[in-house]
Protein backbone atom coordinates (compact mmCIF):
# COMPACT_ATOMS: atom_id res chain seq x y z
CA UNK A 1 0.00 0.00 0.00
CA UNK A 2 1.36 3.40 -0.94
CA UNK A 3 1.72 5.90 1.89
CA UNK A 4 -0.62 8.38 0.22
CA UNK A 5 -3.37 5.80 0.19
CA UNK A 6 -3.32 5.70 3.99
CA UNK A 7 -4.58 9.25 4.30
CA UNK A 8 -8.14 8.26 3.51
CA UNK A 9 -8.13 5.47 6.07
CA UNK A 10 -9.27 5.72 9.68
CA UNK A 11 -6.91 5.16 12.58
CA UNK A 12 -8.70 1.94 13.33
CA UNK A 13 -8.36 0.63 9.79
CA UNK A 14 -4.67 1.45 9.87
CA UNK A 15 -4.29 -0.36 13.15
CA UNK A 16 -5.95 -3.45 11.73
CA UNK A 17 -3.69 -3.26 8.68
CA UNK A 18 -0.71 -2.89 10.96
CA UNK A 19 -1.82 -5.95 12.88
CA UNK A 20 -1.98 -7.82 9.60
CA UNK A 21 1.64 -6.99 8.85
CA UNK A 22 1.34 -3.84 6.74
CA UNK A 23 4.48 -1.78 7.30
CA UNK A 24 3.10 1.33 5.63
CA UNK A 25 0.32 1.37 8.21
CA UNK A 26 2.96 1.55 10.96
CA UNK A 27 4.49 4.66 9.47
CA UNK A 28 1.08 6.24 8.89
CA UNK A 29 0.05 5.60 12.49
CA UNK A 30 3.27 7.14 13.76
CA UNK A 31 2.68 10.21 11.64
CA UNK A 32 -0.79 10.63 13.12
CA UNK A 33 -0.46 9.44 16.67
CA UNK A 34 3.19 10.09 17.48
CA UNK A 35 2.76 13.87 17.67
CA UNK A 36 -0.45 13.45 19.66
CA UNK A 37 1.20 11.22 22.25
CA UNK A 38 4.28 13.40 22.47
CA UNK A 39 2.35 16.68 22.69
CA UNK A 40 0.08 15.38 25.42
CA UNK A 41 3.01 13.92 27.33
CA UNK A 42 4.89 17.23 27.22
CA UNK A 43 1.87 19.08 28.50
CA UNK A 44 1.34 16.59 31.27
CA UNK A 45 4.95 16.25 32.35
CA UNK A 46 6.52 19.52 31.28
CA UNK A 47 9.69 17.67 30.32
CA UNK A 48 10.45 16.91 26.69
CA UNK A 49 12.93 14.12 27.22
CA UNK A 50 10.62 12.35 29.62
CA UNK A 51 7.73 13.00 27.25
CA UNK A 52 9.56 11.19 24.46
CA UNK A 53 10.09 8.25 26.74
CA UNK A 54 6.45 8.20 27.73
CA UNK A 55 5.19 8.59 24.15
CA UNK A 56 7.39 5.72 23.06
CA UNK A 57 6.02 3.54 25.83
CA UNK A 58 2.46 4.45 24.86
CA UNK A 59 3.06 3.63 21.20
CA UNK A 60 4.68 0.35 22.16
CA UNK A 61 1.47 -0.56 23.96
CA UNK A 62 -0.45 0.31 20.82
CA UNK A 63 1.76 -1.94 18.70
CA UNK A 64 1.33 -4.79 21.11
CA UNK A 65 -2.43 -4.53 21.30
CA UNK A 66 -2.89 -4.18 17.53
CA UNK A 67 -3.29 -7.91 16.73
CA UNK A 68 -6.10 -8.18 19.29
CA UNK A 69 -7.72 -4.79 18.64
CA UNK A 70 -11.49 -5.10 18.82
CA UNK A 71 -12.91 -2.94 16.10
CA UNK A 72 -15.85 -0.68 16.78
CA UNK A 73 -15.34 -0.50 20.55
CA UNK A 74 -13.16 2.57 21.08
CA UNK A 75 -11.47 5.24 19.05
CA UNK A 76 -7.77 4.61 18.72
CA UNK A 77 -6.97 8.21 19.62
CA UNK A 78 -9.14 8.04 22.75
CA UNK A 79 -7.43 4.81 23.75
CA UNK A 80 -4.07 6.52 23.29
CA UNK A 81 -5.14 9.57 25.29
CA UNK A 82 -6.05 7.22 28.11
CA UNK A 83 -2.76 5.36 27.98
CA UNK A 84 -0.72 8.57 27.91
CA UNK A 85 -2.79 10.04 30.72
CA UNK A 86 -2.35 6.96 32.89
CA UNK A 87 1.36 6.73 32.22
CA UNK A 88 1.76 10.42 33.00
CA UNK A 89 -0.23 10.01 36.19
CA UNK A 90 2.06 7.21 37.32
CA UNK A 91 5.16 9.25 36.59
CA UNK A 92 3.82 12.31 38.36
CA UNK A 93 2.89 10.26 41.36
CA UNK A 94 6.38 8.79 41.57
CA UNK A 95 7.95 12.15 40.93
CA UNK A 96 6.06 14.09 43.54
CA UNK A 97 4.92 11.51 45.96
CA UNK A 98 1.69 13.40 46.57
CA UNK A 99 -1.93 12.63 45.90
CA UNK A 100 -3.21 13.45 42.46
CA UNK A 101 -5.75 15.91 43.74
CA UNK A 102 -3.41 17.73 46.03
CA UNK A 103 -1.78 20.92 44.87
CA UNK A 104 1.96 20.62 45.18
CA UNK A 105 3.92 23.24 47.03
CA UNK A 106 5.22 25.89 44.67
CA UNK A 107 8.98 25.60 44.47
CA UNK A 108 11.01 28.55 45.67
CA UNK A 109 11.19 31.16 42.98
CA UNK A 110 8.34 29.69 40.97
CA UNK A 111 6.33 32.87 41.17
CA UNK A 112 9.12 35.04 39.85
CA UNK A 113 9.96 32.45 37.20
CA UNK A 114 6.34 32.52 36.18
CA UNK A 115 6.48 36.26 35.77
CA UNK A 116 9.54 36.02 33.55
CA UNK A 117 7.90 33.43 31.42
CA UNK A 118 4.74 35.46 31.07
CA UNK A 119 6.74 38.37 29.78
CA UNK A 120 8.51 36.33 27.17
CA UNK A 121 6.07 33.70 26.03
CA UNK A 122 2.40 33.34 26.76
CA UNK A 123 2.30 29.72 25.82
CA UNK A 124 5.18 28.88 28.09
CA UNK A 125 3.54 30.86 30.83
CA UNK A 126 0.51 28.67 30.52
CA UNK A 127 2.72 25.59 30.47
CA UNK A 128 4.37 26.67 33.67
CA UNK A 129 1.04 27.46 35.26
CA UNK A 130 -0.32 24.08 34.17
CA UNK A 131 2.61 22.44 35.90
CA UNK A 132 1.41 23.93 39.17
CA UNK A 133 -1.98 22.27 38.94
CA UNK A 134 -2.82 19.02 40.64
CA UNK A 135 -2.31 16.26 38.08
CA UNK A 136 -5.93 15.38 37.49
CA UNK A 137 -6.97 18.99 37.05
CA UNK A 138 -4.12 19.52 34.62
CA UNK A 139 -5.11 16.46 32.62
CA UNK A 140 -8.71 17.57 32.35
CA UNK A 141 -7.77 21.11 31.34
CA UNK A 142 -5.21 19.97 28.78
CA UNK A 143 -7.55 17.46 27.20
CA UNK A 144 -10.42 19.94 27.09
CA UNK A 145 -8.76 23.19 26.15
CA UNK A 146 -5.56 22.21 24.38
CA UNK A 147 -6.44 18.89 22.81
CA UNK A 148 -10.04 19.86 22.11
CA UNK A 149 -11.71 16.73 23.43
CA UNK A 150 -15.33 16.82 24.51
CA UNK A 151 -16.20 16.15 28.13
CA UNK A 152 -17.55 12.66 27.36
CA UNK A 153 -14.33 11.86 25.50
CA UNK A 154 -12.30 13.10 28.44
CA UNK A 155 -14.44 11.00 30.75
CA UNK A 156 -13.47 7.92 28.73
CA UNK A 157 -9.82 8.91 28.58
CA UNK A 158 -9.60 9.57 32.30
CA UNK A 159 -11.94 6.76 33.26
CA UNK A 160 -14.17 9.03 35.34
CA UNK A 161 -17.67 10.44 34.98
CA UNK A 162 -18.57 13.49 32.94
CA UNK A 163 -19.51 15.44 36.06
CA UNK A 164 -16.10 14.75 37.54
CA UNK A 165 -14.54 16.04 34.34
CA UNK A 166 -16.53 19.25 34.58
CA UNK A 167 -15.53 19.69 38.19
CA UNK A 168 -11.83 19.08 37.52
CA UNK A 169 -11.85 21.43 34.55
CA UNK A 170 -13.59 24.19 36.46
CA UNK A 171 -11.26 23.93 39.44
CA UNK A 172 -8.23 23.78 37.18
CA UNK A 173 -9.25 26.89 35.31
CA UNK A 174 -9.88 28.80 38.50
CA UNK A 175 -6.39 27.96 39.69
CA UNK A 176 -4.89 28.85 36.31
CA UNK A 177 -6.63 32.18 36.37
CA UNK A 178 -5.16 32.87 39.80
CA UNK A 179 -1.68 31.83 38.71
CA UNK A 180 -1.75 33.87 35.52
CA UNK A 181 -3.50 36.92 36.93
CA UNK A 182 -0.48 38.87 38.22
CA UNK A 183 0.91 39.68 34.78
CA UNK A 184 -2.24 39.47 32.76
CA UNK A 185 -2.74 43.21 32.38
CA UNK A 186 0.84 43.78 31.30
CA UNK A 187 0.47 41.22 28.57
CA UNK A 188 -2.57 42.93 27.20
CA UNK A 189 -5.03 40.58 28.80
CA UNK A 190 -6.53 43.20 31.07
CA UNK A 191 -10.17 44.08 31.20
CA UNK A 192 -10.22 46.96 28.79
CA UNK B 1 -6.32 37.89 43.18
CA UNK B 2 -9.86 39.02 43.64
CA UNK B 3 -11.82 36.78 41.38
CA UNK B 4 -13.90 38.56 38.82
CA UNK B 5 -16.85 36.84 37.33
CA UNK B 6 -16.17 33.46 35.71
CA UNK B 7 -16.94 34.61 32.19
CA UNK B 8 -14.18 37.21 32.16
CA UNK B 9 -11.69 34.66 33.48
CA UNK B 10 -12.73 32.26 30.77
CA UNK B 11 -12.10 34.87 28.11
CA UNK B 12 -8.65 35.63 29.44
CA UNK B 13 -7.73 32.01 29.81
CA UNK B 14 -8.89 31.28 26.32
CA UNK B 15 -6.22 33.65 25.04
CA UNK B 16 -3.59 31.66 26.90
CA UNK B 17 -5.03 28.43 25.62
CA UNK B 18 -5.00 29.73 22.08
CA UNK B 19 -1.37 30.75 22.41
CA UNK B 20 -0.51 27.33 23.81
CA UNK B 21 -2.36 25.53 21.03
CA UNK B 22 -0.48 27.56 18.44
CA UNK B 23 2.81 26.71 20.10
CA UNK B 24 2.07 23.03 20.54
CA UNK B 25 5.21 20.99 21.21
CA UNK B 26 6.18 19.02 18.12
CA UNK B 27 8.25 15.86 18.15
CA UNK B 28 11.47 15.79 16.18
CA UNK B 29 11.72 13.80 12.96
CA UNK B 30 14.37 11.65 14.57
CA UNK B 31 11.97 10.74 17.35
CA UNK B 32 9.20 9.87 14.90
CA UNK B 33 11.66 7.76 12.94
CA UNK B 34 12.52 5.89 16.13
CA UNK B 35 8.82 5.34 16.84
CA UNK B 36 8.27 3.93 13.35
CA UNK B 37 11.30 1.66 13.68
CA UNK B 38 9.96 0.39 16.97
CA UNK B 39 6.57 -0.24 15.37
CA UNK B 40 8.09 -2.17 12.48
CA UNK B 41 10.27 -4.20 14.82
CA UNK B 42 7.29 -5.10 16.97
CA UNK B 43 5.29 -5.96 13.89
CA UNK B 44 8.04 -8.23 12.61
CA UNK B 45 8.06 -9.98 15.96
CA UNK B 46 4.39 -10.90 16.04
CA UNK B 47 4.00 -11.29 12.28
CA UNK B 48 6.88 -13.74 11.95
CA UNK B 49 5.70 -17.19 10.95
CA UNK B 50 5.89 -19.65 13.81
CA UNK B 51 8.97 -21.82 13.88
CA UNK B 52 8.17 -25.03 12.04
CA UNK B 53 8.60 -28.10 14.17
CA UNK B 54 8.76 -31.63 12.86
CA UNK B 55 5.39 -33.12 13.43
CA UNK B 56 5.62 -36.56 15.00
CA UNK B 57 4.85 -39.37 12.55
CA UNK B 58 1.60 -41.11 13.21
CA UNK B 59 2.02 -44.80 13.98
CA UNK B 60 -0.44 -47.57 13.90
CA UNK B 61 -1.46 -49.40 17.03
CA UNK B 62 0.81 -52.38 16.41
CA UNK B 63 3.80 -50.17 15.67
CA UNK B 64 3.08 -48.15 18.81
CA UNK B 65 2.95 -51.29 20.95
CA UNK B 66 6.10 -52.64 19.35
CA UNK B 67 7.87 -49.36 19.97
CA UNK B 68 6.71 -49.42 23.55
CA UNK B 69 8.63 -52.62 24.23
CA UNK B 70 11.76 -51.52 22.44
CA UNK B 71 11.14 -52.19 18.76
CA UNK B 72 10.97 -55.20 16.54
CA UNK B 73 14.47 -56.40 17.39
CA UNK B 74 13.66 -56.44 21.04
CA UNK B 75 10.39 -58.11 20.31
CA UNK B 76 12.21 -60.84 18.36
CA UNK B 77 14.48 -61.52 21.26
CA UNK B 78 11.56 -61.39 23.61
CA UNK B 79 9.63 -63.88 21.51
CA UNK B 80 12.50 -66.36 21.67
CA UNK B 81 12.92 -65.76 25.34
CA UNK B 82 9.22 -66.14 25.95
CA UNK B 83 9.16 -69.49 24.18
CA UNK B 84 12.06 -70.67 26.25
CA UNK B 85 10.45 -69.39 29.39
CA UNK B 86 7.17 -71.06 28.57
CA UNK B 87 8.83 -74.41 28.05
CA UNK B 88 10.90 -74.02 31.17
CA UNK B 89 7.85 -72.94 33.11
CA UNK B 90 5.87 -75.89 31.92
CA UNK B 91 8.61 -78.26 32.96
CA UNK B 92 9.03 -76.68 36.34
CA UNK B 93 5.33 -76.56 36.89
CA UNK B 94 4.75 -80.17 36.14
CA UNK B 95 7.92 -81.78 37.40
CA UNK B 96 8.22 -79.73 40.48
CA UNK B 97 4.60 -79.50 41.54
CA UNK B 98 4.71 -82.11 44.35
CA UNK B 99 7.98 -80.72 45.59
CA UNK B 100 6.59 -77.21 45.71
CA UNK B 101 3.45 -78.33 47.43
CA UNK B 102 5.50 -80.13 50.03
CA UNK B 103 7.77 -77.17 50.42
CA UNK B 104 4.90 -74.94 51.53
CA UNK B 105 3.68 -77.53 54.01
CA UNK B 106 0.71 -78.79 52.11
CA UNK B 107 2.14 -82.19 51.45
CA UNK B 108 -0.50 -83.89 53.57
CA UNK B 109 -3.23 -82.37 51.51
CA UNK B 110 -1.95 -83.88 48.30
CA UNK B 111 -3.47 -87.26 47.87
CA UNK B 112 -2.10 -90.30 46.17
CA UNK B 113 -4.71 -89.75 43.45
CA UNK B 114 -3.13 -86.46 42.62
CA UNK B 115 0.15 -88.22 42.06
CA UNK B 116 -1.47 -90.67 39.71
CA UNK B 117 -2.79 -87.89 37.48
CA UNK B 118 0.63 -86.33 37.05
CA UNK B 119 2.74 -87.77 34.25
CA UNK B 120 6.19 -88.82 35.07
CA UNK B 121 8.59 -85.89 34.99
CA UNK B 122 11.10 -87.68 32.90
CA UNK B 123 8.58 -88.47 30.25
CA UNK B 124 7.51 -84.87 30.07
CA UNK B 125 11.05 -83.66 29.82
CA UNK B 126 11.64 -86.04 26.95
CA UNK B 127 8.49 -84.85 25.19
CA UNK B 128 9.55 -81.25 25.43
CA UNK B 129 12.97 -81.85 24.02
CA UNK B 130 11.51 -83.75 21.09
Amino acid sequence: MAFDETRALSDETLLVLYGNGDGTAARALVERLGPLAYRLAVRMLGDRAEAEDLAQEALLRLWKIAPEWRTGEAKVSTWLYRVVTNLATDRLRRRRGVGLDEAPELPDGAASALEVMIETDRAQALELALAQLPARQRQAVVLRHLEGLTNPEIAVAMEIGVEAVESLTARGKRTLAQLLAPRRAELGYGHD
Amino acid sequence: MAMTDGREDDLDLERFFRAARAAAPEPSEAFLTRLAAQGLAEQARFAAPPVLRQAPKRRGLVATLVAAVGGWAALGGMAGGMATAMVAGLWIGLAGAPTLVQAVGLGSAVTAEADSYLPDADVLALAVTQ
